[in-house]
């Protein structure tokens, strides 16, 4: 029973997962193959995902372009989500630490993060680690506004129930503040590795050797505009794992109304 | 028999005052709190009682005036309160919330034994393992209550902890709550803007006027226990006393409606 309940809501996943994309690249590989639009330009989504296989088995290249780009990614979120964490509830907790930084974050979240790869690659490199770093910032500031916005949103009388009942640092910090704005902390991973995946890209069209951004700019260079798409379908079937990812953790925490979740 | 029996003051509020802004919430107000007895506050709405509770409780430093607490136990929490709003963490069940608050040194088993033990006594002994959000709004403030009786304060503060309840749950918990006290003597502190409520379960009743609040009058509740919700309305000297506090709170308002009425005239004329 539990097996076939399972089974029913992957099956239910995929299908919603699917079907909207799926309308869109059949009208695409239609109106290529019939050459309403240019097949070179716009190459079938079939032969891309050919294109796609092949790289995949035959250049080990390929696949390491992959995981050079996931490793980026993965180190970018394990920097940043921890310490966006930390700053956002010192930020949200305590009126001074807001004070202080409240200014700073509104003057530095609007620079386009991507301007200041330049400058940090002259302070870290052109190597791996301007990269992370990049990738790390763009992560930060989104999971640190979901935070702050997050404990601003816990209701007044958790804080009276705290201070009334004296209940200890740790258990507050865990058991009350992190699992109440669980919620905005899935949210702000979900937007901000999100972002974080257009800085994998965007760094790594810059004085990368390898990586998918590598990989791109490479075809581009190249004319090879079938790995233009393959490049683009690697980066959106990274979004999708993460966007359904998070989505599916949110719908985990039972307590909330999740009845308007997909 | 009577067993109002109160004991020392255990915490005595002197002239306290509070404005925020130049709206004044409280103005000299005085009161005293006994070892064991159980006091209801009533007043108009908007005049400042829930302000009053969270000094009480700690919860606001900055005001004028002074609260004398006399601790018996220092380890132990002075004070618990009950609100009005369901507080409860959602993501945990009756239990946990309810031992999450108990912070006394204790193992997790003495915890448990305590925490059970007290929704035993609100009747929620069945439903330890579920969570608020699948409890009634009744059972919630019910535990809400053997929350703060677990706690082992010494005196637990109320704010209209029943005033979302419908005509029966209230009747019920009104009844749980006479019957619970009947057996353990706490010093309460119990607002209300219910007339009844406030008679029917206290051994004083303090009246505060309309805004800013001050203490009008104090009213012992001369009504032996164990006392019956239904058949205490039919005692001369509870209905009395109804009709005493209802008159003394309509002058309040009336006041306060003229008061508001100048206000608004002089607001007019500045116009």
């Amino acid at each position: 029973m539990d097996k076939k309940q399972a089974l029913y809501y992957i099956n239910k996943t995929l299908a919603v997962i699917f079907t909207a994309p799926a309308i869109i690249l059949i009208l695409w590989e239609l109106l290529s193959r019939l050459k309403v639009i240019s097949n070179i330009y716009f190459p079938a989504p079939g032969s891309i995902f050919l294109r796609f296989i092949y790289l995949l088995f035959q250049e080990p290249k390929f696949l390491s372009d992959i995981l050079f780009s996931l490793k980026r990614l993965a180190l970018g979120v394990i920097i940043s989500v921890p310490s966006a964490i930390a700053l956002g509830l010192s930020i949200g907790l305590n009126k001074r630490i807001a004070r202080f930084l409240t200014p700073l974050i509104s003057i530095t979240y609007p620079i386009p993060k991507l301007s200041i790869l330049p400058l940090l690659m002259i302070l870290l490199g052109i190597g791996d680690i301007s990269k992370i770093a990049i990738i790390a910032i763009g992560i930060f500031y989104l999971v640190l506004l979901n935070v702050i916005h997050g404990i601003q949103g816990l209701p007044a009388v958790y804080f009276y129930i705290i201070k009334i009942y004296r209940i200890p640092f740790a258990k507050r910090i865990y058991s009350i503040i992190l699992k109440g704005i669980l919620p905005d902390i899935l949210q702000g991973c979900k937007v901000g590795i999100g972002y974080g995946l257009i800085m994998v890209v965007a760094s790594e069209f810059i004085a990368a050797k390898n990586g998918i951004g590598f990989f791109m700019w490479n075809a581009w260079d190249q004319f090879r505009i079938k790995d233009m798409y393959v490049g683009l379908a690697v980066f959106s079937l990274m979004g999708l794992v993460v966007f359904t990812l998070f989505d599916r953790l949110l719908s985990k925490l039972k307590w909330r109304d999740n009845s308007r979740l997909w | 028999m009577n067993n109002y029996r109160p004991g020392e003051i255990v915490l005595k509020a002197v002239n306290i005052s509070k404005a925020f802004g130049d709206l004044s919430a409280l103005e000299n107000f005085n009161l005293s709190l006994r070892q064991g007895e159980f006091v209801s506050l009533i007043g108009p709405s908007g005049c400042g009682k829930t302000t009053l509770l969270k000094i009480l409780a700690g919860l606001i430093k900055d005001f004028s005036g002074e609260l004398e607490r006399q601790a018996h136990d220092k380890s132990k929490l002075f004070s618990s309160a009950v609100f009005q709003d369901f507080a409860f963490f959602p993501w945990l069940n009756i239990l946990d919330n309810i031992k999450i608050c108990l912070n006394n040194p204790m193992s997790d088993s003495e915890k448990n034994r305590l925490a059970l033990n007290y929704l035993e006594r609100v009747h929620l002994s069945d439903f330890k393992g579920y969570f608020p959000g699948e409890l009634s709004e009744g059972m919630i403030q019910r535990a809400n209550v053997a929350r703060a009786l677990a706690s082992c304060s010494q005196i637990i503060l109320m704010d209209e902890p029943f005033v979302h309840l419908d005509f029966l749950s209230r009747i019920h918990l009104q009844q749980l709550a006479l019957e619970i006290l009947a057996n353990e003597l706490r010093t309460i502190f119990f607002i209300t803007h219910n007339i009844h409520e406030a008679v029917t379960l206290a051994d004083r009743v303090v009246v505060m006027s309309s805004r800013p609040g001050k203490n009008v009058g104090e009213f012992l509740v001369d009504i032996p226990r164990p006392r019956d919700v239904n058949k205490i309305r039919e005692d001369k000297r509870y209905l009395d006393l109804v009709k005493t506090i209802t008159e003394l709170l309509t002058e309040e308002v009336e006041k306060s409606q003229q008061e508001f009425y100048r206000w608004i005239k002089n607001r007019r004329s500045t116009i």
